[in-house]
């Protein structure tokens, strides 16, 4: 597990992290949300040792992090978001060969042209890093982390810049990473791919943590006060919710609207007033974005 | 051992794809070295002391390009890691950055004899003057000659990740080194150990003094200082990379 603890950095009178704290439990996937400048790369480096935090306590795998320790690199390793993460004048199975032995481990000849092929990378073995697409040296930086073999494993923003294609490739070898037993922490603004990959989210704004948990449990948190209301009648039903948004399907209007449960009753018993016949109502999940602007919104 | 396979291979690739550069370096001191050669010849018509001024002139040219090789290693190898957003996965060894950059020194020891040798055999074809090159002499006064060389490149190095742009301060130092050399062999200057092994090399491959028949008590003030030099020069990196740390620039560039 990682533990994060009451982690506090300030960078001048900036406080950059301000009293951060969450786990990443075993074989968990923990997603790191927030927007630019939040804290989340700050974070990252203090829990890989790239930065020393003011106070705090960070362990991994039951170990507390002191600064200048190393041994914590058998158990964890990253991917750093704006670095190039391997070399470029290196062919993609130098890049392979060199991670992996910075690690002092060795990856034979099959494993290794087994992982390039699961991962599309066979065919550019060859080449040069530098020569690659912005997508394949992504893969690429992300696969010298997987073969150095530690357990845990962090990668901040690795789908920057990154085609959808990409994105989805590249959440199928975090999977992979997932389903081999590793645990993974990842920050993203990509939304979607965070759907898709993550068991756990932890919203960070300004320093501090805003809101943690399950997707679903926080879809469940956040669902309750959205509902889509069909309805069949004369007229436009909007007129009566100003707030609400309101979509024409066929002959029936859907509202779309935000309320506290109580006040379910209210909306209905207003639209048969107005002679507005009821056909479903149904109570909306929110993806991970619109939570994400609930979440961080709410705190701009 | 998988450390040491994987940090060669890389030097030995880095080496093929840079060897135009290396090439190229080789070129630009031959021909600093063929003015000055000129220079001298024509400065000094028939004069005795010009066969002792070229054959120094050969062994001066021959240590600068070694000691740059050394550091340079550190010093832009640091930098250019930090470029092009390498160094912290070099941090990221469970063996820490000392390990890795100690056996990285070692293994650049490669790339520093590809560069230095032919040009010193290119030094003394123009010459025409031909030294004694006694291969385990000359090996063993080169590593402890580069020694203070690599401490040197660890304070710089370390310099560079905390300041960023020290290209002016490390080209006064780059020429520096060759002042050294010209400094008199006597206490205190030969407390500095680029001093003391240029005329302990100098004597080494001018005279064709053994090592076993040099000095001990200059030998070993020179083995001494070197290793001095290092470990001073590996102390401080320590204390920049705990600022660089603290203040969570490590990699920035």
């Amino acid at each position: 597990m990682i533990a994060v603890e009451h982690l506090v950095k300030r960078f001048g009178d900036v406080v950059a992290v301000d009293d951060v704290s969450f786990e990443v439990g075993e074989g968990e996937i923990v997603a790191l949300l927030g927007p630019n400048g939040a804290g989340k790369t700050t974070t990252i480096k203090s829990i890989l040792n790239l930065m020393v935090p003011d106070s705090g306590r960070i362990t991994i795998g039951g170990r507390v992090v002191k600064p200048g320790d190393h041994w914590l690199y058998r158990h964890i390793s990253g991917v750093l978001e704006g670095n190039r993460n391997i070399y470029w004048r290196l062919t993609v199975e130098q890049n392979l060969q060199f991670f992996v032995g910075l690690s002092g481990k060795w990856v034979a000849r099959r494993d290794r042209e087994r992982l390039l092929e699961r991962f599309g990378l066979l065919e550019r073995r060859g080449q040069e890093a530098r020569k690659l697409s912005r997508g394949m040296q992504q893969k690429l930086a992300v696969l010298c982390v997987l073969v150095r073999g530690t357990d845990y494993i962090v990668l901040d923003e690795p789908t920057l810049g990154l085609d959808v294609d990409t994105t989805y490739q590249l959440a199928d070898m975090i999977r992979f990473m997932k389903d081999s037993g590793r645990t993974l922490l990842v920050s993203s603004h990509n939304m979607k791919f965070v759907e898709r990959i993550a068991d756990r989210v932890v919203f960070i704004n300004r320093g501090r943590v805003v809101a943690q948990g399950g997707v679903d449990e926080l879809r469940r948190m956040f669902a309750f006060r959205t509902y889509s209301i069909r309805v069949v009648g004369r007229g436009n039903p909007g007129q009566l919710f100003p707030d609400a948004r309101v979509e024409q399907k066929e002959n029936a209007h859907v509202i779309h609207i935000s309320l506290e449960p109580e006040h379910l009753y209210d909306v209905v018993d207003k639209l048969r007033s107005h002679g507005f016949l009821l056909e479903e109502i149904r109570r909306d999940e929110p993806d991970l974005e619109e939570i994400y602007l609930k979440v961080i919104g709410g705190e701009a | 051992m998988n450390l040491v396979r994987a940090l060669l291979i890389r030097e030995i690739q880095l080496l093929r794809s840079y060897a135009f550069n290396t090439v190229s370096g080789i070129i630009t001191v031959v021909i600093i070295f063929l003015i000055l050669l000129l220079g001298v010849r024509y400065a000094l018509p028939g004069s005795g002391g010009m066969g002792n001024t070229e054959e120094a002139m050969v062994v001066a040219f021959f240590l600068w390009s070694w000691l740059l090789g050394g550091l340079n290693t550190l010093t832009w190898g640091i930098t250019m890691e930090a470029q092009q957003g390498t160094l912290e996965q070099l941090y990221m060894s469970p063996y820490g950055f000392r390990v890795v950059s100690i056996l990285m020194l070692g293994i650049s020891i490669i790339s520093n004899l590809a560069f230095s040798v032919p040009l010193l055999v290119i030094l003394m074809l123009i010459s025409g003057r031909f030294l004694h090159i006694d291969v385990a002499t000359v090996s063993v006064l080169l590593f402890f000659m580069v020694l203070p060389a690599y401490g040197l490149g660890y304070v710089f190095g370390g310099m560079a990740l905390l300041y960023k742009r020290i290209q002016n301060v490390f080209q006064v130092i780059n020429m520096g080194v060759v002042g050294l050399f010209m400094l008199p062999d006597s206490f205190p200057w030969n407390l500095i150990p680029f001093t003391s092994g240029y005329h302990l090399i100098s004597r080494a491959m001018r005279q064709g003094i053994g090592l076993t028949h040099l000095p001990p008590a200059e030998l070993s003030t020179f083995i001494a200082t070197s290793i001095l030099f290092f470990l001073g020069g590996l102390w401080i990196y320590g204390l920049l990379e705990k600022r660089v740390k603290r203040l969570g620039i490590l990699g920035h560039y």
